[in-house]
């Protein structure tokens, strides 16, 4: 499960022993932290280091316990990736006399993208696929390829009837678009067919080509954003159901 | 005994750092066959500034010359270092622009020359002077057209 950035969560703790719920938890104040650092056992029980935390009241022979946090300032907000891992670590009791139980499970918080989301593609992620990229064009040039290939990537999938707002996690789609920009910057760069710059463009366009081919991306059409999500392929046959 | 690698160098340090050239193009490369048989997207990603081929060479070699001394029977020997610039810059799509570019940019060496490495380039050599011109021709490099322009110094150095 996903916790936004921003927003205040709640968190649902279920310890398990053996894929087992514990049973005959004492009552007692339970603790939760949240660490942006893999935190250690001696640090949770010392309570130190995390950037947030809350405690709750376990009520005798619960098998779960809640914890309310205030929302978590995202650290990096101009990032392009919808996701960050922190850390989130209990320390609570499963016997009246015993010592304190660790746990330390990680913790996945999330950019909302929103609905008509921007795939966000940029100069870094096409020289991850080609970092030479800038001695042959300038990044404006570089920037304005991106921009037209995204927008001729959304006019084919809404031609196959999947519109960019439903595309529940189009970032699989960013390498795509980076060998199509490659491949068409260079190919507007050949001076005769076979020369350097067209061999390149092909063979970027044809690993465009493969990865969307390869991919599957997930499509959410309901109205609620998460509670319908199915796949689908890009590029290669379309499944319709009926 | 002054090698082609000292006098290299200082060009390298005085002429090709000087940031009236680093303005110009900061790839200068102290070998000659660089512009030929480009394997790679590598090497041709080496000759390019912002985006369009420019760059230098500047290349070197010493030859001994022996001689007498008119009137006697002592035999002299001096070295003749004999260094070639070159200055290589796509023809791009303003053909009269790179063409003035490219003269403009060999006569700035020249000037850098006399002016920051003098009589004796930096003590190197007794005196230098200039050797030849080879003019403005146009070239293929890399599937590009490219323009190359060329001056040649002589340095000789009594051994």
């Amino acid at each position: 499960m996903k916790y936004p950035f921003g927003k205040d969560f709640k968190y649902k703790f279920t310890p398990l022993i053996d894929g087992d719920e514990v049973s005959g938890i004492p009552a007692h104040t339970a603790k939760a932290f949240v660490y942006d650092q893999q935190p250690t056992r001696s640090q949770v029980v010392a309570e130190t280091g995390a950037i947030a935390n809350s405690e709750n009241e376990w009520v005798a022979n619960a098998k779960t316990c809640e914890f309310d946090f205030s929302e978590i300032e995202d650290p990096d907000p101009d990032s392009a990736s919808p996701l960050m891992t922190f850390f989130i670590a209990f320390k609570y009791k499963i016997d009246a006399t015993g010592d304190d139980v660790v746990n330390i499970l990680g913790l996945q918080l999330a950019r909302p993208l929103g609905t008509g989301s921007v795939l966000s593609v940029g100069i870094e992620d096409v020289k991850k696929q080609y970092n030479k990229v800038e001695s042959f064009f300038d990044p404006q040039t570089i920037i304005d390829q991106i921009e037209t290939q995204k927008v001729l990537l959304r006019a084919e999938l809404e031609g196959k009837g999947y519109d960019w707002a439903v595309i529940y996690n189009p970032q699989p789609l960013v390498i795509a678009i980076a060998f199509a920009t490659l491949g068409s910057l260079f190919g507007e760069d050949a001076t005769r067919e076979g020369d350097r710059s067209d061999l390149l463009s092909k063979r970027f366009d044809k690993q465009s080509e493969g990865y969307l081919t390869s991919i599957r991306l997930e499509y959410d059409a309901s109205k609620i954003k998460g509670t319908n999500v199915q796949e689908f392929r890009p590029r290669g046959a379309i499944r319709a159901r009926r | 005994m002054t090698t082609t690698a000292e006098i290299i160098e200082v060009f390298r340090e005085e002429i090709f750092a000087d940031p009236s050239i680093l303005e110009i193009t900061d790839k200068a490369f102290d070998y000659g066959d660089v512009a030929d048989d480009i394997a790679s997207g590598s090497e041709a990603a080496n000759l390019r500034y912002q985006q369009q081929i420019n760059f230098f060479t500047f290349t070197g070699f010493r030859e001994l010359q022996t001689g007498t001394i008119r009137g006697t029977n002592t035999v002299a020997s001096r070295y003749r270092h004999t260094i070639e610039i070159f200055y290589y810059l796509e023809k791009g799509e303003d053909p009269g622009e790179s063409y003035n570019k490219a003269i403009a940019a060999i006569e700035t060496i020249d000037d850098l020359i006399r002016l920051k490495l003098g009589k004796s380039w930096d003590d190197t050599v007794d005196f230098y002077e200039f050797a030849g011109i080879q003019r403005l021709t146009l070239i293929d490099t890399d599937e590009r057209k490219v323009r190359r322009i060329g001056h040649t110094y002589v340095g000789t150095k009594q051994i």
